[in-house]
């Protein structure tokens, strides 16, 4: 066993070839848009934010880790799931309520197929 | 951790004092100050559509001081002066940022104020305590009569009803 296998695996930094997956740049967005606006009651103010914006512009594969992020933590991830997929499975009398929303789109992306 | 970028968000809040009342939750300053436990209160009807409510007939295209006074009219409440304590009321007060309302706190009936930070937790805080760069200053004012308020006796006639629960007693007794 080499030395390096027993330090197990090199940071992602120190790889010249690595590249973000997916999941790792949505995470690092999340993260950011999350402190950034953490304090914000506007939701306008919210979602115009850039990592708001640059998770919307990671598409139609972001949608599964945002059903995930729905499904542990309800946060205003709806307009950017209607902004990817035009869909809008909420019911007109859930408005304002997040559980309620977030379980239309869970439903809505358990038929579509969508795992997370 | 949301404590932690208080010093960021509003930089007079730890020199004037304030005291943690909720754990987070999913819901905003908005509703919190309605009165609503369960919806989130935002205007705009976007497309995409942002998911919170706003009341029927209230404007929504805009973030004004204004459209947020006529969504708390829905409520009973009228703009008023001042945030001053006034027995028998229940106020909000609005902060705006550049032209947007970004905040709102409500009077507890003791005058404390206390607000939802975002989708943080709730706080007891001064008005000036969260006026700063995320939610700017505070610029207006709502009331409305508190349902079922009932002012205290003055001190003379409580003191008399209180004698006559002590004479029913002593009858009683004999």
């Amino acid at each position: 066993m080499s030395p390096v296998d027993t330090l197990g695996p090199e940071p992602l930094a120190d790889r010249p070839d690595h590249s973000p997956t997916l999941d790792e740049t949505f995470i690092r967005l999340r993260d950011r848009w999350q402190s950034e606006t953490r304090h914000f009651s506007s939701t306008t103010r919210r979602v115009l934010h850039p990592a708001y914006q640059a998770i919307i512009g990671l598409g139609p594969a972001a949608v599964p880790l945002l059903l995930r992020e729905l499904e542990q933590n309800v946060d205003s991830w709806f307009w950017a799931l209607h902004a990817i997929t035009r869909e809008d499975p909420a019911p007109d009398d859930a408005r304002g309520d997040g559980d309620r929303i977030a379980r239309a789109w869970l439903e809505w992306g358990k038929k579509r197929g969508y795992k997370w | 951790m949301a404590e932690e970028l208080y010093d960021r968000d509003f930089p007079n809040l730890k020199r004037l004092g304030y005291r943690r009342t909720s754990d987070p939750h999913y819901s905003n300053c908005i509703a919190y100050a309605a009165g609503d436990g369960v919806r989130k209160w935002w205007p705009g009807e976007y497309p995409p559509r942002s998911g919170d409510y706003w009341p029927p007939g209230v404007p929504w295209d805009n973030e004004s001081l204004d459209v947020f006074f006529q969504a708390f009219a829905t409520l009973g409440y009228v703009p008023c002066p001042g945030g001053e304590w006034e027995p028998g009321y229940e106020k909000v007060a609005f902060y705006v940022l550049r032209g947007d309302v970004q905040h709102a706190a409500k009077q507890q009936l003791d005058g404390t104020w206390r607000s939802k930070l975002g989708g943080d937790e709730d706080i007891e805080h001064t008005l000036e305590g969260l006026e700063g760069p995320a939610y700017g200053n505070v610029a207006g004012f709502v009331r409305r009569p508190v349902p079922g308020y009932a002012p205290p006796a003055p001190k003379g006639w409580r003191a008399w009803i209180r004698g006559l629960f002590r004479q029913a007693i002593r009858r009683r007794g004999d």
